[in-house]
């Protein structure tokens, strides 16, 4: 900087120029060179920088949009949440989510498709149930979903809707029949149709067996049957198909009204095997109480 | 690089040295930046906050701060390590204004010992009312002014730190203090 220019420097500008001049002071020295040989010593995390620049730079963003930043949190986390709880299976602390997320699903396909739909969450279902992930609830809303399948399947009883349903109500019953402390719950006892069968019934085995089947005490083999297990069902109702005119014995209402095939498998064939009672699962055995329970079969046909 | 070429020596080693040294751990190599460097950033700190006890905790900051990252310092020539300290300082003295900490309303020590303290007290106001206008001037404009006019660098020095040519660096500096002129002279109509 020449004489000239200084002395064509606006006004005040040597006086700015003067005062910035600092010589530094001894203390001040010592101070920063202090904090700066600690800094250096100090690990890696703890100096100021070195550490994660995300999180400060998150909160600056905060504080200038701090409407923006807590809106994408809300929905970066509702985001993780959905992410973690899509196909969480029954009993964890996210299955809640997976259940929305099916219900919506449920809600936006219709006909056909949303049955299909059912029948994939149920296989699901019965795959984590397979897998060993709580068997007992996945097996019980695997019934739940084959359940509301069957309600809405067409009356032909034929397709690839009605296989996939005989399929799954096969492994659920395998699976149920499998499980050590399935019991009186057991749907395999309540003359559900075998695999490969034609649909039975829509009232489920645990119950029916135990509860509905005392309406049918009349049927000697069949309260005792009650619980029965897949081995017997699979026989009977294989019989039972065969002698029902629509390929399918029906089994609802379970053991209590076990052994009641000829003529209930009539009444089958009329309403789709919705309804009827059926026979079965105690198979062979209930034979001899054929006639005791036909009345009882009759008389709860729903 | 107030007078000093690129190759200057700090405590017996160039300024390349030091950062190498600095890098690697060496208490030493910090020693020698530090000796080298801290005038010129507290100066510079000085030119912008007009408060020395603010303008020396910005210069600790700073060195703080470097050694965080002088690892990401890839060119170590002098101009560029200097540059590299007064970008630092910029973003630290940036942070301050934004934190709202003003300079202390104390009356400095060494206006009280000037020998007229009338006069002393006229220039400090003067250079404050050049600090405020400054404020109005782009970051490029501002630091040519003060690396010219406080850091006394000639203009080829402020061009190679600038990354500049000779001819531009005039060219801002005149700029620069054209709208110094204005803004100042405003203020004094006003």
């Amino acid at each position: 900087m020449t004489g000239d220019e200084r002395h064509s420097l606006p006004s005040g500008v040597a006086a700015w120029a003067a005062e910035s001049r600092l010589t530094p002071r001894e203390q001040p020295v010592a101070d920063a060179r202090a904090a700066m040989h600690a800094a250096a010593a100090a690990p890696p995390a703890a100096i100021p920088g070195r550490s994660s620049r995300i999180l400060p730079a998150l909160r600056a963003a905060g504080r200038r949009h701090p409407l923006r930043l807590g809106t994408a949190t809300l929905v970066a986390a509702a985001s993780l949440l959905v992410a973690l709880g899509w196909d969480a299976p029954a009993g964890s602390p996210l299955h809640e989510v997976r259940i929305g997320r099916e219900q919506v699903g449920l809600i936006l396909a219709a006909g056909d498709a949303r049955t299909a739909l059912r029948l994939s969450y149920a296989e699901s279902r019965l795959r984590d149930a397979k897998a060993g992930i709580d068997p007992q609830g996945s097996l019980g809303e695997a019934a739940g979903l084959l359940d509301q399948a069957r309600a809405a399947l067409p009356a032909g009883h034929d397709g690839e809707l009605w296989q996939r349903w005989t399929g799954d109500e096969a492994t659920l019953r395998a699976l149920r029949a499998g499980s050590s402390d399935d019991g009186g719950r057991s749907r395999s006892g309540d003359g559900l149709p075998a695999p490969g069968g034609a649909p039975g019934g829509d009232d489920r085995g645990g119950t029916a067996g135990g509860g509905e089947s005392s309406g049918a005490t009349a049927s000697p083999g069949g309260g005792g049957d009650g619980g029965h297990s897949g081995g017997d069902g699979v026989s009977s109702s294989t019989s039972s198909a065969a002698s029902s005119g629509d390929g399918g014995g029906s089994g609802d209402d379970g053991g209590g009204r076990s052994g009641s095939t000829s003529s209930s498998s009539s009444t089958s064939s009329t309403d789709g095997g919705g309804h009827d009672s059926s026979s079965g699962s105690s198979g062979g055995s209930s034979s001899s109480s054929s006639t005791t329970t036909t009345t009882g079969g009759g008389s709860s046909d729903h | 690089m107030t007078g000093e070429g690129a190759t200057a020596m700090t405590g017996g080693r160039t300024v390349s040295a030091a950062v190498d040294a600095a890098v690697a751990g060496d208490g030493a190599g910090w020693d020698a930046l530090f000796d080298r460097f801290y005038p010129v950033v507290l100066r510079f700190a000085m030119a912008r906050l007009g408060d020395r006890s603010a303008a020396e905790e910005v210069t600790q900051e700073v060195f703080v701060a470097a050694v965080a990252s002088i690892r990401s310092l890839r060119e170590r020539r002098e101009p560029a390590v200097e540059a590299w300290f007064l970008r630092i300082a910029r973003f630290k003295i940036v942070d301050r204004f934004r934190r709202g900490r003003r300079p202390d309303l104390e009356v400095p020590g060494d206006l009280v010992a000037a020998d007229d303290p009338a006069e002393a007290a006229t220039l400090r106001m003067e250079a404050a009312e050049v600090r405020r206008a400054m404020e109005r001037l782009t970051d490029e404009q501002r630091e040519i002014l003060v690396r010219r006019f406080v850091l006394d660098q000639s203009l080829e020095q402020v061009a190679e730190a600038t990354g500049r040519p000779v001819g531009a660096v005039k060219s801002m500096q005149h700029r620069a203090l054209a709208a110094l002129s204005r803004r100042l002279g405003r203020r004094e109509a006003a």
